[in-house]
């Protein structure tokens, strides 16, 4: 995985749910780009890194970063950071927790990061961190706006167990969000469908019973985060001859696999991850094991 | 003092030059944001100070203080509690700025000192590094972190977590110890971030006058403005494709009258003299070639219809309304009283009389009062006439303002604006005919 992301400078972690292993994928990030020399860069969408889930209260893996690493965070999160920590930054961008603040690890160390919500905030703050070789983006639960194109140059998806009991049913949908999220550049066509901002299952519902003749059409999104479609529904729009396509696709690199569900269960990991491998057009690893076939 | 509606101010453009002040630190849009008229001593200083500002060049000076932060909510905390690490930061930012401030050339300006307050940096930077990040340092936490650093290398996490405690607070003794070493400098960062305000607006006051092109007034015993301008209005007529026509008054205690056509631009010549005295009394370079007004001590502009209907009366009532309440403070200091058409609103042979009254009263009061009319024999009684001069032979306006004598008449041409305005031949007839009958 860490040779797969080497040629990115930014990179966007995305959660298909909670519990999916995202924490670990960023520890097993962090620790490895670390170890092969590379200075890093942190931050997050919404909040995250708590000690307990808040969702299941489950013990959820904290984020270690090395020494030198640059950390984007809110103020008020500070005294939770037990790294030895030189400020070096305040931005203007206020969240709930306060201001977003740019600190250096002086020591190793467990950090709680909550970055801004808006895409023009999470872009101003990358380009005024301290340059770094790496900088790693957290997405929260169901924020996959932040793998924003616009914003990095990768992406790494996360799913697991804790999708659904039944290991067909987690391959599937975790397809279908491939799918979405590897959607390629529309071509300029004047018969292009354009639809702004969030591409609902109503809207394409309506566009699928409105009559239109839809043969050999492509609906045009702003960017795959942009589609809230189901498979079902997507599926509908393929049968009337319809394709999707985006304005600005997004790089999706990798996806990276939890067979344990923090509600219990678990499934074989080498089963799930050739099931997955099976059902998936990119690399897939096992985020425990990290050992890619 | 200044008896301008909020509307009045959008008006006669002063909201239009408000918004163009654009001070580059918190501190300089404090000021902005609370800018009051000035007694004579203190307009003399600032005008004193914007030409200083304006002779020097200055980027330098501009990009520095861009970078000052508000750190007032700091100050304020430092006065009883201890500032933590990211407010121990952006203090030291803020001195960093200021040593920064000090080591450029500074214009020498008239009550604007800035004190030094390298002793307080060194509280905050005790190695004379002069770099902005901050962190928290003591022998003490130099010995935690060489135990956490030991412990993390070797993975002994349960230890780890003892020293982090420690550290911790050792942590926040040495914020408090900061926050004390820093707290009696508290009085110099007030003096500094007012001095910083200060400095700020001055040189926004100097760039808004170089970019819209206003010159230092003088301040005297009479108004006497020559090739007047109004921005917002050269704004305004410039995307009509029109160009707005300089005005020249003199206005001596007493009251002067402009007379002359409909649409002659009288209104606009009383709201570019009203901006214009505004702006000087709040600091302002004006916008004339010249300019010589007093500091006045209250300020009313009477013109504004609407503003009576809100407050339930009629466009007479709502103007006899501020009439009263602008006369009742004549005694009470220097006024400047401007009313545009007084009495418009009412039958012409009782209109006739309040002006030629309010006409003679005002002459005699201590204020200069502008007036403009249309009503006849009013000039008499006043001290000052101009006339706009109207349609010019060639059917076009001509809003050039003219002295006129005191005794010259009102000039007649609202026949000639209706056909300008293309009303109706056999409408302009019948009236045609009718006035030559009344004569």
């Amino acid at each position: 995985m860490i040779d797969l992301l080497k040629p990115y400078k930014t990179i966007s972690i995305i959660g298909m749910d909670k519990n999916v292993g995202k924490t670990t994928l960023l520890n097993h990030l962090i620790a490895g780009f670390a170890a092969d020399g590379q200075s890093l860069a942190l931050t997050s969408i919404g909040r995250d890194g708590e000690d307990t889930d808040l969702v299941t209260s489950t013990p959820k893996p904290r984020i270690y970063v090395p020494v030198g690493a640059i950390v984007a965070t809110a103020e008020g999160l500070l005294p939770q950071c037990d790294i030895t920590l030189e400020v070096q930054a305040v931005t203007a961008h206020a969240t709930p927790l306060g201001r977003i603040v740019m600190v250096r690890a002086l020591s190793a160390g467990y950090v709680q990061l909550a970055g801004p919500s808006i895409v023009a905030q999470m872009a101003d703050i990358i380009q005024n961190m301290p340059t770094t070789d790496k900088v790693i983006i957290d997405g929260a639960i169901s924020r996959k706006t932040f793998a924003n194109p616009a914003i990095a140059q990768s992406a790494v998806l996360c799913t697991g167990a804790t999708l659904s009991p039944n290991m067909d049913e987690v391959a599937a949908k975790t397809r279908h969000a491939v799918d979405i999220l590897t959607l390629p550049k529309a071509h300029e066509a004047t018969d292009n469908i354009l639809m702004e901002g969030a591409v609902t299952e109503g809207k394409i519902k309506h566009l699928i019973t409105s009559g239109t003749n839809l043969q050999g059409k492509v609906v045009v999104a702003d960017d795959p985060t942009k589609i809230l479609i189901t498979a079902a529904t997507y599926e509908k729009l393929h049968i009337k001859g319809a394709t999707l396509a985006v304005k600005s696709p997004l790089n999706l690199v990798a996806v990276a696999i939890n067979p344990f569900s923090p509600r219990g269960g678990h499934f074989p990991p080498q089963d799930f991850l050739s099931k997955m491998q099976a059902a998936l057009p990119l690399p897939v690893f096992d985020i425990l094991e990290a050992n890619h076939v | 003092m200044f008896n301008l509606t909020p509307k009045q101010q959008d008006e006669i453009g002063l909201s239009f030059i408000l918004r163009r002040l654009q001070p580059a630190t918190p501190y300089g849009i404090e000021k902005a944001k609370k800018i009051a008229p000035l007694t004579t001593e203190e307009a003399e200083i600032c005008f004193n100070n914007i030409q200083t500002v304006g002779w020097v060049p200055v980027p330098d000076l501009t990009t520095t203080l861009a970078h000052f932060k508000n750190i007032r909510g700091c100050i304020e905390k430092a006065k009883s509690l201890p500032l933590n690490e990211v407010e121990l930061f952006e203090v030291k930012g803020f001195l960093l700025t200021l040593e920064r401030l000090l080591a450029t050339e500074i214009p020498h300006l008239q009550g604007i000192t800035l004190i030094p307050m390298g002793d307080a940096l060194n509280i905050l930077d005790p190695q004379n590094q002069r770099l902005a990040p901050f962190s928290l340092q003591s022998p003490v936490l130099a010995e935690l972190r060489k135990e956490k650093n030991r412990l993390e290398a070797q993975n002994l996490m349960e230890q780890r977590a003892k020293i982090v405690a420690a550290e911790d607070a050792e942590e926040r003794q040495v914020m408090e110890g900061l926050t004390d070493a820093l707290r009696p400098h508290i009085p110099a960062f007030l003096h500094n971030m007012e001095a910083i305000g200060n400095l700020d607006l001055t040189m926004a006051k100097a760039r808004l006058a170089k970019d819209l092109g206003a010159v230092r007034p003088t301040i005297g015993n009479a108004v006497a403005l020559t090739e007047m301008a109004n921005p917002y209005f050269t704004d305004n007529l410039a995307q009509k494709g029109k160009v707005f026509t300089k005005i020249s008054m003199d206005m001596p205690e007493g009251i002067t009258v402009i007379t002359g056509a409909n649409m002659g631009g009288k209104s606009m010549a009383i709201k570019t003299a009203v901006l214009n005295i505004v702006l000087c009394q709040l600091g302002f370079f004006v916008f004339a070639k010249t300019a010589q007004i007093p500091m006045f001590d209250h300020i009313h502009l009477i013109a504004d219809d609407a503003q009576s209907a809100q407050e339930g009366l009629s466009t007479f009532g709502g103007e006899i309304a501020r009439i009263n309440t602008a006369i009742s403070a004549l005694n009470k200091g220097l006024t400047f009283l401007a009313v545009d058409e007084p009495a418009r609103g009412t039958n012409p042979a009782e209109a006739t009389a309040i002006v030629q009254g309010l006409t003679s009263y005002l002459s005699r009061q201590n204020a200069v009062s502008l007036i403009s009319t249309h009503y006849d024999r009013i000039t008499p009684y006043a001290t000052a006439h101009y006339r706009v001069a109207g349609l010019s032979e060639t059917g076009n306006m001509d809003y050039t303002l003219h002295p006129a004598g005191i005794d010259d008449p009102i000039p007649r041409n609202a026949l000639d604006i209706c056909k300008k305005m293309g009303l109706d031949e056999e409408l302009l007839s019948t009236i045609q005919a009718r006035m030559a009958q009344n004569h």
